[in-house]
This record gives structure tokens, sequence and C-alpha cells, in this order.
């Protein structure tokens, strides 16, 4: 029929006027905009010399999908922080717009895309998942966009990482290795882990096992739950329960880590032998939802509200005003993302036209008393933190916290060894762990074990 | 469905029709093609994007659409190709162009693997092993870290040199993409087109016709994953990257709910279904985080209302425009051909009568 032979031309038609609509977005991509063909007041990351001009942030978070409380958490410490401080910075007005990643490295593309060419951002602050960060990397690299990026954690930001990225947070590896030695040195002889089945529980688990066996440790077995599916955890649990072991390594992350406490519990499991955990296990938010039996948990991690230290006390204070919740990682990364940004602006006088040159400024930044406690920088541009070893307990009014019992100050990626030789390592996954590397004390720099 | 088809190709047998829809095409296509010069950047690439996913939805919509299956793993061989292509290109330092053809083999040779798989399957197995055949591929692509980097996928992944520019890459796509799609319109117009509807809509009597209807499955799923791989290579070249989410099962279903939306029985339904699709999620994503519900309503009600898709009921209400105005049109649409007439639910085997398409 008739109606058919226009098929084509509808077809087109529609998908042309669909795009053409106003407050549509963009499409993603890898390529420099094509300055013959744009006509509209395309993203313009150069404007600063325009004094009074706002500097536009774009937040980028997954605010849907299975780490959607991550994103929101980050979002309540990123408006916390310009509540507090107010939004001028290096003689110029911060404003942003927040962009969806939905968890998936492509839409998260296409959102960057879109908050650069319809949202004009001259600063992108995000995102969150390690896939989701290394695709966007890869188009702010292209248009020479300033990408301030904490949370993500994976270690192939060691191995290869774009120069418009300042990756601020930790490694994984960071916060476990410390740990493993401290286990090791507390007297746990036979640790079972159980990390979950992809590459944030590989490196979890591997850091802990490289340090835990360099100190003379020995894994009794390892366990790897695929992420996502905690619907029957009951088989790994029965193995657990097999075992002759003095502790449980635990590396499954947010309700992963609360489905595992719910069956280590059901399973009668409490009180033989002690979870240590890291602080994708253990924050304010995840100890709630274990409950009290959680008390008494030892974790490793860079942020705990109850540090005492006058500027997180005070971080911690506003945001339980504000939010009514105890104060947890995501927040305060957020709350130093907005340091960041406000430093990079004071230090080249409202100037972001040149990215190389922000991310240089951020990479030299050294901050003796920030919200993640005193943070250095070290010459690969990793930031130094301290790490604490924590414990989980009822800070009085029902509500858990950790509470520092140890700390290992100023702790960067490589730990004690060698960077060189830890980076020439590939990033943990489920065959490599770190049992038999380092062999000797060359790839040591402090306090070799292996002698 | 089967009720179109006649139609069209009595169409295409009159000469001043055929003219004139040759006209519409030409229009069409130069309307793209100029397209680039008045939009915005971003715009330009949703419609790249528009392009490589709506060729994903209408390669398989070759299955839906023909064979009467419906596969829930298509995204796994759209990845394939891709993670063939940044393997190539980033591990093996290949051009791009050769590691496409590279991911245009290896994509084939999957597919016909996977065909050999379920050519006999039935309905819900069908539809089963296809989603189990999509986890394999990306829990592959999760696992094998030594291959595929894991989660964190593999980036880096530069198109030919010759494409500089996001209008650049907007160009080479349109000519895939128009290329692929008329490839598949020869085939849906083609005696092996027919046999293939045929083994969708009546097996029994391609049997007895002395046609094996395997066979004939195994075709078109090998050439709907061919076509699959197309779009994969454009999605990797566009994107530089590829992780496990892209061959996610969620990907399928998204792919597979574009046929549906856009409506399987129209040539290009399922490509207007994916522009719907995606037009919609730039308006909606950046005002609410329910767009999930709102694909969801979008579903129901296209389900319940519009069984051939908006595709159908655009055709439909030209139809009626044309049924009210006849000088409009020039003559008068016979009414029991009106194309609003439902689609037979994907998957049914009742005999509707011999291959109606005429043989050519």
């Amino acid at each position: 029929m008739r109606t058919r032979r226009w098929l084509p031309a509808v077809v087109g038609v529609v998908m042309l006027a669909a795009c053409a609509g106003e407050g549509s977005e963009d499409g993603g991509g890898q390529f420099e905009d094509d300055d013959g063909t744009s006509q509209d007041d395309q993203a313009d990351p150069g404007d600063a010399g325009e004094g009074g001009e706002p500097v536009r942030v774009g937040v980028l978070m997954p605010f849907s999908g299975p780490v959607a409380v991550s994103g929101e958490l980050f979002v309540k410490g990123w408006e916390l922080y310009w509540e507090t401080h107010g939004t001028s910075a290096g003689g110029r007005t911060v404003e942003w717009v927040t962009g969806d990643t939905q968890a998936d490295p492509s839409v998260a593309v296409e959102e960057a895309r879109r908050l650069v060419e319809q949202e004009n951002i001259d600063i992108l602050v995000g995102p969150l998942l390690g896939s989701e960060g290394l695709a966007v990397g890869e188009y702010t690299e292209s248009i020479g966009l300033p990408q301030v990026y904490g949370i993500p954690a994976s270690e192939e930001f060691l191995r290869d990482i774009p120069d418009t990225i300042f990756r601020y947070g930790i490694t994984h590896g960071q916060v476990s290795m410390p740990f493993g030695e401290w286990a090791a040195e507390q007297g746990y002889e036979r640790v079972s882990t159980i990390c979950s089945d992809y590459v944030t529980g590989w490196e979890i688990c591997g850091g802990f096992i490289n340090t835990f066996t360099d100190n003379g440790g020995e894994i009794v077995t390892q366990l790897w739950p695929p992420f996502g599916d905690t619907a029957d955890l009951g088989p790994f649990m029965a193995q657990l329960a097999e075992q002759d072991h003095d502790a449980v390594y635990l590396g499954m992350p947010v309700g992963d880590a609360v489905a595992f406490f719910r069956a280590w519990t059901d399973f009668g499991l409490l009180d033989t032998v002690p979870v240590l955990g890291h602080h994708v296990t253990s924050s304010p938010s995840i100890l709630k939802a274990m409950g009290l039996e959680a008390e008494g948990m030892i974790s490793a991690g860079v942020f705990t509200g109850t540090l005492d230290d006058p500027v997180v006390e005070d971080f911690a204070t506003r945001f339980e005003e504000a939010y009514g919740e105890p104060s947890d990682p995501d927040p305060a990364l957020a709350w130093h993302a907005g340091a960041l940004v406000r430093h990079g602006l004071e230090e080249l006088d409202g100037d972001v036209s040149d990215a190389d040159e922000f991310i240089a400024v951020l990479k030299q930044a050294e901050f003796p008393e920030s919200v993640l406690g005193p943070l250095s920088v070290d010459e690969h541009g990793n930031v130094l933190y301290d790490v604490h070893i924590r414990e989980a307990r009822d800070r009085g009014d029902g509500v858990m916290e950790n509470f520092v019992i140890d700390t290992y100050e100023q702790s960067g990626p490589n730990f004690r060894y060698d960077y060189d030789m830890y980076v020439e390592q590939p990033a943990y996954n489920r065959d490599y762990q770190g049992f038999d590397w380092p062999e000797n004390c060359d790839a040591y720099i402090s306090d070799c074990p292996l002698d | 469905m089967t009720t179109l088809m006649p139609q069209l190709t009595s169409r295409w047998t009159d000469q001043t029709n055929q003219n004139r829809r040759f006209l519409a095409v030409v229009i069409t296509l130069v309307i793209v093609a100029v397209a680039p010069m008045f939009l915005q950047q971003f715009h330009v690439g949703l419609l790249t994007r528009i392009f490589f996913m709506g060729l994903l939805a209408m390669s398989l919509n070759v299955l839906v659409s023909l064979t009467r299956v419906l596969s829930l793993g298509h995204a796994g061989l759209f990845g394939v190709a891709a993670y063939v292509v940044a393997i190539g290109v980033t591990r093996w330092e290949l051009p791009f162009l050769t590691a496409a053809a590279v991911a245009l083999v290896v994509t084939g040779l999957v597919s016909m693997l996977f065909a050999v798989m379920i050519v006999r399957a039935q309905g819900v197995t069908f539809v089963m092993i296809t989603v189990a055949q999509g986890m394999l591929l990306w829990g592959a692509a999760e696992r094998w870290v030594s291959v595929t980097n894991g989660n964190n996928g593999i980036r880096g992944v530069r198109p030919p040199e010759f494409i500089q520019t996001a209008n650049d890459f907007y160009w080479a796509a349109f000519a895939v993409v128009a290329v692929s799609v008329f490839a598949l319109w020869r085939l849906h117009t083609s005696f092996l087109g027919t046999r293939l509807r045929g083994t969708g809509d009546s097996p029994t009597r391609m049997t007895s016709l002395g046609y094996s209807n395997a066979w004939h499955r195994f075709i078109a799923f090998t050439i709907a994953g061919l076509f699959a791989g197309v779009a994969g290579i454009l999605y990797v070249g566009y994107f530089g990257f590829v992780s496990p989410t892209t061959l996610h099962v969620g990907n399928s279903v998204q792919v597979a709910l574009a046929v549906i939306l856009g409506g399987s029985a129209l040539f290009l339904g399922p490509l207007l279904g994916t522009a719907v699709l995606l037009t919609a999620r730039t308006w909606v994503v950046p005002v609410t985080d329910r767009w999930n519900l709102i694909v969801g309503a979008l579903m129901i009600v296209t389900v319940l209302f519009l069984p051939n898709g908006l595709a159908g009921a655009f055709a439909s209400a030209w139809a009626k425009l044309t049924r009210r105005i006849p000088r409009l049109a020039g003559r008068r649409s016979p009414d029991q051909n009106a194309p609003s007439a439902p689609a037979e639910p994907p998957g049914s085997s009742q005999p509707s009568g011999t291959p109606e398409r005429p043989q050519h």
C-alpha cells in the first residue's frame, strides 16, 4: 500500500525532528567537536577569561541501578560542601549539574557528552565505577576536559590514566595491603577469604593476600560468590563452616556484604571466628543494615566519622545534622572533591581553560588537613592516605560506627613495595592474588618481612 | 504482517509507484546525509547512535519478522564484534578496518555455532537458550580477564584515519547502515526471505514442500548475527571502548523492546523504535530517574493498543487519511488490507497459507 512508500520518509523525518527538539541530549562518542558544523553555543571549557562567568561542574554519578545509593550519598556530600563554604571560588561562582550513568559505561559517556555539550560544563566530577571511569576518561581526554575522579578504586588506574584525570581516591589494594600485614601481626595465621567475583572483589582480596602471605599468613580457602547474586549464599557458608581458620576476610561490596552477614548469622557462625572487612563492607550505612550483630567487625578504610580530627568531626557533625544519618565515605569523598575544585580554581584565578594545567595543580596539592585526613601526593600523582584499622561499635545511641584502633600513616597504592615493581605485576585478578610475589626483599622499600 | 506483504510487492510491480517510492527513499537519504550540517553536535551523535543501534534492532528483526523466533542474546553477538575489533586494534595493533573484517568473520562463526545449538528449538525454549548464549558471552567478557580486561573493559579503540570528526563518523556510519539496510531489504523481498518467512509462518507446510526448517533458521540466525556484528563494529568505533555491559542480557532486552515498540511487521519499524527509545531517553533521563518505569509503561501501551508498533500505527494513520481524502494519495486504499491488521504473534506456527510473496 501507499503508506509503505512513505515509511522511509516518515522514519527519517521523525528521527530528525526528534533530534532537533529542544532539551534533547546528545550522543556520546569519542570525537572532538567539528568546528565547521557546530553552530550553537557548544561547550567551551575555556571561557574562563570572561570574569564573572560561573564555573559549571558536572557531577556524574549513578543515580539508578545497583549502586544508586552511593551516587545519592555523593551528591549529598557535594551539596553540603558548597552550602557550607559558599559557591564562590577563584573569583567565579560554582554551579553544578548532575548526570546519571545508570552504572553503564556507555550511558556514562553519553551523559558526560550531554553535560559538556548541553550543559556547558568546565569540570567533570565523577563517575563512580571503574569501568565507567575508564570510558569517560577516554572522552574527557579527547576534548581536554579536566576530570576529578574520586571513588573508582581500580588498580588499572595505576597503570594507565589520561593526563586530564586527577584520581584522588584510593585503590582497593591501598587499603587492603596494610590490613593484610596488620592481620598477620595480630597473630591471625590461617584466614579464609570470600570476595565478590569481579574486579573489585579480586583487588580487595588480592591486596590482603599479597601482604598477609608475605608476613607468614596462610590462606585456607578462597571463595568467589558472584557479585550481586545474593539469593543463596548457603553453599558458601557451608564451606566456610567446615574450615579450620582463625578469621574470614570479607570483600563483598555494600549489599552483598549485608547478604553475607545475614547468611553468616543464620548459619550460626557469628561467634565462631571474627570477620575482617574492607571499607566497602563496613561503612555506617552498611553496618546499619547488618544490625547490631556486626559489632566488633574489624575493617580497614581511610574515612570514618569518628576520627579524632577537628576537620573530620566538623564534617561528620554537619552531615548528620543535615541528613540525619552518620557520615559515610562517599559524601566525604564528594566533600573533598569540592575542596579540590575550589583549590584548583583559586590557584588558577578561576581559569580552567587548560585541563592539563588544572590537573597539574591538583596533583601538587597537599592537604595536611582534609575531611579524608592528611593527604600528600607521591611522584606518580597518587594520593597517600592515612589508612585506619577500625572496629565497628555501637556509639551509644544504637548507631554503629567505626572506631580507629590502629593507623598506617601516609600509605600509598604500592604500600611497602617498590612502585615500579608493583605496577609491573598485573592488577589483581582471580589468577593473580599476590601469593608468590614478591619472592624476596628486592621489591620492598621498607620493613621487609621476608627475611 | 503477512497481510501487508502482498500489497507491498504488488506496489513494486506498479512502475509509477515504484518511481515515487524510489524518490521518497532518495529524498530521505539526502535529508539524512546533509543533516549534520544543520544539527548541533550532540544531535549528530544521537543520530549516529540511532543508526547503529537501529541496525542492531533490524538485524534482530530478521529473526522476529521472518522466522518468527525471538533472541534475547542478540547483544552478545553485537558485543563479540565490538570486542574483536577492540582487541584487534589495541592488542594486535591491526588497522581498524582489518580488525573489523576479522570481527565479522568471528561474529559469523560464533553465530553459526550458536545457530547449530538452537535451530531445532521452539518458542520459549529457543528464547531461553538465546538468553543462556548471551550470558555465556557476557560471562566470558567479564571473567576472561587476560583477553577482555574483565569488568574494566577495553578502551582506546580509534576509528580509521580518514575519520577525524564526529561528522565524519556520522557519514561513515550512515553509509554502512544504509548499505546494510538495503541488503536486509533485499533479503526481505528475496526468495530466500520468502522461504524464511515460510519457516516462521508455516513450518509444517515448508517441510511438506521439501524445505528444511532447521537449515533456514540456521541461515536466518547467521545473517542476523552478521548484521549485529556490523552494528557492533560501528558501536566500538563510535564509543572507542567496550565493556561487559555492552553484551549484557539487559542490552539484548532493550533491542527486543525497540523491535516491539517500532513494530516488527514493518521493515523499518525496529529503526523507528530505536529512534524513539533513544531520543525519549535523552529527554527523560535529565528530568527523572524513573526512565525504566516509563519504558515499561510505553511497552504495555504498545502491546495493548499498537499491535504493529509505532510504525504500524503511522502506516495505519496514513491509510485512514488517504481514505478520507482520496485525492491526496491519488486513489483509495482497500479497506480490507489496512495495515492496522494485527500481526500474528511471533512464534505462531499456525498455517496461514503458502508463503505469500511472489517468487521472483
